[in-house]
């Protein structure tokens, strides 16, 4: 079945003054999906979602919703609604009146608004707490109330604008859990924008990695972690070794490299490279494998660090005259410093990517 | 964007027609007035002189602006030698207790400051209050000169100003982090090295703000002079209420209100200097 | 034990300074003799006498007219003003946002004879209006800037917000910003209120005949001496506006209890 397009973006660019800060993106998002920007603060990430709300207006390009050219239509008439990162719940309201407030905007009848406000409330779990103000409200149910003012308007795009990040970590975790869920409950599309990769991944049907202005790659979040498309999203995202690498002689599918002071592996190569070649080569280190014991074709090197993480431990094996290389095993107190260590990558897991 | 306008307007009109009706166009005018002369019936000459100016450096005008001045000046003086003791100590009260002061401070305004003045009419005169009091406990044998002298002046002008010293004052020293001095006694420094060391430097543009509310209004207020002074010392607000009122010679006493202006100006560049916000003036 | 004994003694004097002439005025109101010189007896004729003194009555009805008008008119206007100077970007903003702090710092008796001039110019007849306008004109930019303190750089999230839920602009100024800043407007509006009850040298200025106000009746009384019934009018202003804080206060700090 094709998937609907709901949000359309084409050709989009964006300068403040003579800052191009987004660069001639296009990027299409399927409705009821969960689709995150991922990226470094300042990468343009907010702006993007700021032009899909109206709240910013485009330098050039066209931004459809449901079909429509809403490239100038104001933020006040888009059935797209805000989560912003500092809430912005109205501070001398409660919590019924932050709720309430779209509805009154857009004149529905009181006994409308009186039902609709409960439904939500009792949704987002804030029973109880409609005659609160803000400020006598936990974070937690701050996020609520302002996550209820958004939805209650039925939007077609809610967009959410690193909302959980100033929460803790326990309250993220439940928060990423509630919203998934109300996101399949409501099936409205989220735009999601957040600079936490762990949130992106766990959250997400679909990520898009931005920087500088620009989308990397744009994939789902295993895709994204198993086969980064750019040095840049596979240094983003998750830990990754990035090996210098030169080809040797290149295949069907297939090259032979040289790295780590002339060890050859084959790999599999989907691009094409060209013989004498200089490439990176990308492993995330729960991909070597590691033993005291000498591996067929390992590399020799000793253990340099060890740090204990609960459900894994990450270590640091210095190979010489080489660099340092990642391995990230579940079972701890096997090695201690010094030990001298093999070390193999599997040649499925190698991801060649151009310098 | 269009539709906009009508709203935009109702918010910027207004200023904009206060501030070039009411601000600019005042100034502009007594501006333009002391260019000009006045005839001997108080009318305007629309003819271009200098001649105002160069009056104002005529010696019995130089010894009375020189004599505003130090009047002013002391004023100032003594209002800091008050405040700063004064926001110091309260400054390790808690914060009911400051808010309360600050809003003590600001009770006398609501009576006309003009009523409080004649209040120390009652206290300092030949035969007043104080100098009853003083005579009754035998500290004095003859009533003293409290005031008709510049002394009079002095407490008159030191009284009604120095609610404008000691807000800013206040707000600048409550402002400093506490943990600033614990580290500098905890670094050995003694009080009086705390205080050139971390507090000055902190304050100094809140004194400075201070210093210019004080000291601007005190070389104006007429009628502190009138009454406390006993029209014998005249300051430079008699002088330009003069000019206007009796010898209605506006010309002359426009170029006096500009040489005002110019030097509040020039106070004000100092303070902005020193790290000053136009905001907090008067600290209100 | 003894310094920090001092140390309070030294607060209360300043305060005994602040509040003296005020105390003595109180305490005269009540002397039988009509000279303010010795505490004769204790009478309470003077807030008698008081009543039948038309001049003062009539000179405090117009202080009060003055100051409520000036007020009203002049915290609407800082107000609206402060939003929009904070708002809206346009040619003139910054020379206006550096021009209006000239009132809060030029001598008042500049701001006092500029006024007088452009009112002879435009050859308004001095009186009421002329008072009021003066005192409208020192009076906005003491509210704006007590307006501006309140519109911090949250506002700008309040209305992006209000503005995503689909609120006009008028309906952001009205249900979002307005009460944020009530604070600042109310602080502006007292502040307002009370420079000019206190004004002195600005309604010298711009003050005609048939509008004395009090300032302007005891000054032309200071001279010859003033009656016990200022004394007794200073004394009943006081109770009232004392009461007034307080109670604002303390319906204040009930509010604050209610929300904790």
């Amino acid at each position: 079945m094709e998937k609907k397009v709901l949000v359309k973006l084409e050709n989009v660019s964006k300068s403040f003054g003579s800052v191009e800060v987004i660069k001639n993106i296009s990027l299409d998002i399927y409705e009821g999906e969960f689709l995150t920007l991922l990226g470094p603060s300042g990468c343009g990430k907010t702006t993007i979602l700021r032009m899909i709300s109206g709240l910013d207006d485009v330098t050039t390009g066209k931004v459809y919703i449901d079909d429509k050219d809403m490239t100038n239509v104001d933020a006040t008439k888009r059935e797209v609604n805000t989560i912003f990162q500092n809430l912005a719940l109205f501070p001398k309201m409660t919590t019924k009146e932050n709720i309430s407030f779209g509805l009154k905007m857009k004149k529905v009848d009181k006994a409308e608004i009186d039902k609709r406000v409960d439904e939500v409330i009792k949704l987002v779990k804030l029973q109880g707490f409609e005659d609160r103000y803000p400020s006598e409200l936990s974070g937690g149910q701050q996020q609520r109330v302002a996550i209820a003012r958004s939805i209650i308007m039925n939007p077609k795009v809610l967009l959410l604008d690193e909302s959980l990040c100033s929460l803790d970590l326990k309250l993220k975790k439940d928060m990423q859990i509630e919203l998934k869920r109300l996101q399949k409950k409501l099936g409205i599309t989220f735009i999601y924008v957040t600079h936490a990769q762990d949130e992106a991944l766990s959250m997400s049907d679909r990520i898009a990695i931005i920087n500088n202005g620009a989308i990397e790659q744009l994939d789902t979040p295993s895709n994204i972690y198993k086969y980064p498309k750019t040095l840049f999203v596979a240094d983003f995202i998750g830990e990754a070794n990035i090996i210098n690498a030169k080809v040797l002689e290149v295949g069907d599918n297939e090259i032979k490299v040289s790295m780590l002071q002339d060890h050859v592996v084959d790999i599999k190569a989907d691009s094409i490279f060209e013989k004498n070649q200089e490439l990176k080569l990308v492993i995330r280190p729960e991909n070597v494998r590691i033993s005291k014991n000498e591996l067929a074709n390992g590399i020799k090197g000793s253990i340099n660090d060890i740090t204990y993480s609960g459900d894994s431990t990450k270590l640091l094996v210095n190979i010489p005259g080489s660099i340092d290389i990642k391995v990230c095993i579940n079972d701890d107190n096997k090695y201690v410093y010094n030990d001298e260590v093999y070390v193999k990558f599997d040649s499925n897991y190698i991801i060649p990517l151009r310098k | 964007m269009k539709k906009n306008s009508g709203f935009k307007s109702f918010f910027i009109l207004p200023i904009i027609i206060y501030t070039f009706v009411l601000i600019l166009l005042p100034i502009i005018y007594i501006l333009f007035l002391s260019f000009c002369t006045s005839d001997s019936y108080g009318g305007i000459l629309y003819n271009f002189t200098l001649d105002n100016y160069l009056n104002i450096f005529d010696m019995t005008y130089i010894k009375m602006l020189l004599k505003s001045s130090l009047i002013a000046l002391v004023t100032t003086f003594i209002c800091i030698l008050i405040s700063y003791p004064f926001a110091l100590i309260l400054r390790n009260k808690s914060e009911h207790i400051k808010n309360l002061t600050t809003k003590l401070i600001m009770v006398p305004f609501l009576t006309n400051s003009l009523i409080r003045t004649y209040g120390w009419i009652i206290l300092l005169r030949k035969n007043g209050i104080i100098n009853k009091f003083l005579t009754s406990l035998g500290i004095i044998a003859f009533p003293l000169n409290l005031m008709y002298n510049k002394l009079g002046i002095i407490i008159g002008m030191t009284y009604t100003l120095l609610p404008f010293m000691l807000l800013p004052v206040c707000s600048a020293v409550f402002e400093i982090d506490k943990s600033l001095i614990e580290a500098a006694k905890d670094l050995g420094a003694k009080p009086l090295q705390i205080f050139k060391n971390i507090i000055l430097p902190q304050t100094i543009s809140g004194v400075f703000n201070g210093s210019l509310m004080v000291f601007i209004p005190a070389i104006g207020y007429f009628f502190i002079a009138d009454i406390l002074g006993g029209g014998k010392t005249m300051i430079i607000g008699n002088l330009i209420k003069n000019q206007f009122l009796t010898a209605r010679n506006w010309p002359f006493g426009s170029a006096i209100a500009i040489f005002l202006i110019i030097i509040t100006f020039a106070l004000v560049k100092v303070y902005k200097k020193l790290g000053g916000k136009m905001e907090e003036l008067g600290g209100l | 034990m003894k310094h920090k004994l001092l140390k309070n003694l030294f607060i209360l004097l300043v305060f005994f300074f602040l509040y003296l002439p005020i105390i003595v005025l109180i305490i005269y109101s009540f002397n039988s003799s009509s000279m303010n010189i010795l505490f004769e007896n204790f009478t309470f004729k003077w807030y008698i006498e008081l009543f039948k003194n038309n001049d003062l009555i009539m000179s405090f009805v117009n202080t009060l007219i003055v100051a409520l008008t000036s007020t009203i008119i002049s915290t609407i206007i800082g107000t609206i003003s402060a939003y929009g100077l904070y708002k809206f970007d346009f040619p003139l903003k910054k020379l206006i946002n550096s021009l209006i702090y000239i009132p809060i710092v030029i001598p008042e008796i500049v701001l006092g004879i500029s006024l007088l001039s452009i009112y002879t110019l435009m050859k308004l007849e001095l009186g009421m209006f002329t008072i009021i306008l003066s005192h409208i004109a020192f009076s906005i930019p003491f509210v704006i800037v007590s307006v501006r303190s309140a519109l911090s750089s949250e506002t700008v999230y309040y209305e992006e917000a209000a503005k995503d839920l689909g609120a006009s602009n008028f309906k952001i100024f009205k249900d979002i910003i307005l009460p944020v800043i009530m604070p600042g407007v109310v602080s502006g509006a007292i502040l307002a209120f009370t420079l000019s009850l206190d004004d002195v040298v600005i309604s010298y200025f711009t003050a005609g005949p048939g509008s004395n106000t009090l300032p302007l009746y005891i000054y032309s009384m200071i001279k010859t001496g003033i009656t016990p019934d200022v004394n007794a009018l200073t004394t009943i202003m006081l109770t009232i506006t004392f009461i007034t804080l307080t109670s604002i206060a303390v319906i204040q700090s009930r509010k604050i209890r209610k929300r904790i």
